[in-house]
């Protein structure tokens, strides 16, 4: 069921997929990152499926610039005096516009424009892969629901000339429930399995970046920004994982051995527990910095991100983090990527006290790709 | 001198953060995703058209557009054909411009 499952959730989402005007601001490795809809029209929503094989999930943000901002220029109406006096086929009234003999352009606007919107999105993970969250009545083992509202603002002037520079700002708010099971080493063997059990926390955040031209005659782009957050969150991730399945050998004659596994539809993947390391739900702040650079060398192919951050827990232990991504772009779309490379060293300073060497307890690869869908509102 | 009058329709397409679209002075706002006007203009005039695009340098526009006079004869800026495609190549800004004789 699970090869089947990916394939079938992969070609969906392709098939359904429609050329992107969607952009992930704060994109991690888990594709935690947050889309805004590029203005065509406050008419449209933003979908935007995600996946990563790095916390085996899928997520889907819907998002939505109100009307009335810079963002929505069908909002505007025509300015006095240009009187709309016929009538396009679709219904569309137009302005009149009574032009000299060569009548110039103006100059480039230079005031600021503003805009705001908002979205929602859930997320779902599976501890056995992304298939097992479409398996059954087993949804996923854990399941995010949150909503945010993005505030924007373009300033057309810089250092004297016209110039586009998008400062954004977001306020997020989420909720979520994972389900886990442990293998409780310093129990009695037949009290060391747990069931699956929900644990739920809300997490708080705040964000805010800037594109701005960069580098050689402002011809590079540079995005630049940081986020807060505050959340209870748990120490599920530091945990040593093993797995458990419960094998029947049977002997068959007095040469050939049959070892029959049982197939388990919640999988076989328990967070290992003992006197040295325990469950915690510890509240956690973290602050993260977030660079992007889009160099005209590459022909605007290539996005290089980097995301290094602090989460410091309540319980006493602060872990430092250093990500990095390559982003693979859309050619003549500099803005949409088609996949994402990610790779972390989590935890730096071994907070969580593993005993494993750096590289194995520290570093981590993924990938994230998506698709963003349309809907029109008419 | 007599006077054109005429109808002009256009599409901007790709990923911005904002345009701006100009018909001689005045500023056409798009509805249902095109600037569309009605336009008078002296005959020998030209129609000059500023496109201001804001976004992502290496970003592609294209300009697709039809302008013709009350009449159905059709007028074009002879340097700049409909589709007209062009790149934010710094700045994160682009002046698109059609000059368009009539």
């Amino acid at each position: 069921m699970k090869q089947v499952a990916f394939p079938l959730v992969f070609a969906l989402l392709y098939m359904l997929s429609i050329s992107g005007h969607g952009q992930d601001f704060f994109e991690d490795i888990r594709a935690n990152g947050i889309p805004i809809l590029q203005p065509d029209s406050c008419k449209k929503a933003l979908i935007t499926p995600r996946l990563s094989t790095q916390d085996n999930s899928i997520k889907v943000n819907f998002f939505k610039w109100r009307g009335g901002g810079f963002l929505c220029q069908t909002a505007k109406t025509q300015p006095a005096g240009d009187q709309p006096d016929s009538t396009r086929p679709d219904g569309a009234q137009l302005a009149q516009v009574v032009l000299g003999p060569d009548t110039p352009n103006p100059p480039v606007s230079t005031k600021p424009e503003y805009a705001n919107g908002w979205g929602l999105n859930l997320k779902a993970k599976a501890s056995d892969g992304i298939g097992t969250i479409f398996r059954g009545a087993d949804f996923a083992n854990g399941v995010t629901l949150g909503a945010y509202v993005a505030f924007a603002r373009l300033d057309k002037v810089l250092n004297g000339r016209p110039a586009g520079v998008f400062t954004g700002n977001i306020v997020s708010l989420n909720y979520t429930v994972n389900s886990y099971r442990f293998l409780q080493a310093n129990k009695p063997v037949n009290e060391q399995l747990t069931d699956f059990n929900t644990y739920g926390g809300f997490t708080a955040s705040f964000a805010q970046f800037r594109k701005m031209p960069f580098g050689t005659d402002d011809r590079d782009n540079l995005y630049l920004g940081y986020s807060m957050s505050f959340s209870q969150s748990d120490n599920y991730g530091d945990l040593e994982k093993v797995e458990v399945r419960n094998t029947v050998q049977y002997l068959i004659g007095t040469d050939s051995l049959r070892i029959q596994s049982t197939v388990d539809d919640k999988g076989y993947v328990y967070a290992f527990t003992d006197d040295k390391s325990s469950f915690l739900r510890p509240f956690n702040f973290q602050f993260r910095v977030h660079a992007t650079y889009i160099p005209k060398a590459l022909d605007y192919r290539i996005a290089f991100v980097t995301y290094p951050e602090v989460n410091h827990q309540f319980d006493g232990k602060t872990k430092l983090n250093a990500n990095f991504a390559l982003h693979f772009l859309k050619d003549g779309e500099p803005s949409a990527s088609i996949v994402g490379l990610f790779l972390s060293f989590n935890d730096i300073g071994n907070a969580a006290e593993k005993t494993q060497p750096f590289l194995k307890r520290s570093l981590v690869v993924g990938i994230t790709t998506a698709w963003n869908l349309f809907i029109v509102k008419k | 001198m007599a006077t054109i009058k005429f109808s002009f329709e256009s599409t901007v397409s790709g990923v911005f953060d904002d345009v701006d679209f100009y018909a001689g002075q005045t500023e056409i706002h798009r509805i249902n995703g095109k600037y569309s006007f009605n336009g008078e203009i002296p005959q020998g005039g030209f129609l000059n058209i500023a496109i201001d695009v804001f976004g992502d340098n290496g970003q592609q526009i294209d300009v697709a557009y039809t302008c013709k006079e009350t009449g159905g004869i059709k007028h074009e800026d002879p340097a700049k054909p409909s589709v007209v495609t062009e790149r934010i190549a710094n700045n994160r800004f682009r002046r698109v411009q059609l000059r368009i004789p009539f």
